[in-house]
């Protein structure tokens, strides 16, 4: 019996090199040792999260949900942005026309005293269309009052919207507005 | 070297628990490593049963009696969680141990950490073949090289037993190995 086994490992040597073949990933036993700790050290935590729930919290849970959802919702008031901001243009376009009138006593006219009257539709109309205005610009002149209104605070008049009213709109209407 | 008497009254201090600790994983990973892997073939079931053997041993620890060499302790909770873990999966899905093993050798063509060549493949395929326990005594004595009396003691089995099975184990592969490349 001893002779025939020293045969059969002397056979399965030569075949197989003794080898069994298995292979590990690169550093695998340097790398091993930190995860065995740690695995080691969390299983001293303990499991319990020391969360705690109001008396019979699972018994009524699901009627509160089921009621919640039969329960119909209050709709959340919309602002649309469209009506906001037609809204918002005649005052930032009578803002621009008092920039204008401003920066052309000041920079364009010799008379120290000036009036709507002095400013011709023409001229209106040629700075509007020569201008473009940024936001900083229109809210230097309406000041802080105008910004209080809840529809804009959180609104950025755009540009082209402006010019567009302003194109439309009757250039006399505005002068009207701005004298009332 | 730590002595090994040393090494346990270390082990068994809360004071020096941990640092004795990092000693024994440090000594003992790669041999129970590959002795785990042999079992589970699976390099990443391998990694899994090695973590759990260690936290088995860092538990018990305190329990250990010293009627057996520390190593043999060790050996044995290895041997244990291996055999836990084929068990496990052959009733999750299902099959028997035997179909288990089969399926593990026949992944290890594709297998990124099996570096062996086709007759490597036919020799764990041989393996798979044999009753689990003449599985571990073969890995022990013909890959590890350990002695009769080592295995005795950490299978709890006798050393004419052991002999018995080794014996039918190296015939069978022997027989599977030639059928395969004749």
């Amino acid at each position: 019996m001893k002779e025939d086994l020293k045969n059969s490992i002397d056979f399965l040597n030569k075949k197989t090199g003794r080898n069994s073949g298995f292979s590990v990933p690169e550093n695998y036993f340097s790398e091993v040792e930190e995860s065995i700790f740690a695995e080691v050290t969390t299983t001293s935590f303990s499991k319990d999260t020391g969360f705690t729930t109001p008396n019979d919290y699972f018994n009524n849970l699901e009627d509160s949900i089921l009621n919640s959802i039969s329960t119909p919702q209050k709709k959340s008031k919309i602002i649309h942005f469209k009506s906001s901001l037609l809204k918002a243009i005649p005052f930032v376009a009578a803002a621009s026309i008092a920039l204008f009138i401003t920066l052309n006593s000041f920079f364009f006219k010799e008379s120290t005293t000036f009036s709507l009257d002095s400013v011709s539709q023409n001229d209106i109309e040629n700075w509007l269309e020569s201008k473009t205005f940024t936001n900083t610009e229109i809210a230097n002149v309406i000041g802080d009052d105008f910004l209080k209104l809840n529809d804009f605070s959180f609104t950025e008049i755009k540009t082209e919207n402006l010019e567009d009213y302003l194109t439309t709109m009757d250039t006399q209407e505005l002068l009207n507005e701005i004298e009332n | 070297m730590i002595s090994e008497i040393t090494l346990i009254e270390q082990l068994k201090n809360a004071s020096s628990k941990n640092d004795a600790f990092r000693e024994l994983v440090k000594q003992y990973k790669e041999r129970l490593y590959w002795h785990i892997r042999k079992i589970v073939i699976s390099h990443d079931d391998a990694d899994d049963v090695l973590q759990n053997t260690f936290i088995k041993i860092f538990k018990n620890i305190e329990s250990f009696n010293q009627e057996s060499k520390l190593y043999s302790w060790m050996y044995r909770i290895a041997t244990n969680e291996s055999i836990t873990f084929i068990n496990k999966r052959a009733k999750e899905k299902n099959i028997d141990i035997t179909d288990v093993y089969k399926e593990l050798a026949g992944s290890l063509e594709s297998d990124d950490y099996f570096s062996g060549d086709e007759i490597q493949v036919i020799l764990q395929k041989a393996i798979a073949t044999l009753p689990q326990k003449q599985q571990i005594v073969f890995n022990m004595k013909y890959f590890d090289e350990m002695k009769y009396e080592e295995i005795s003691e950490i299978l709890e089995t006798s050393v004419g037993a052991l002999k018995a099975s080794y014996f039918h184990a190296v015939k069978k592969i022997e027989h599977f190995i030639k059928s395969k490349t004749d």
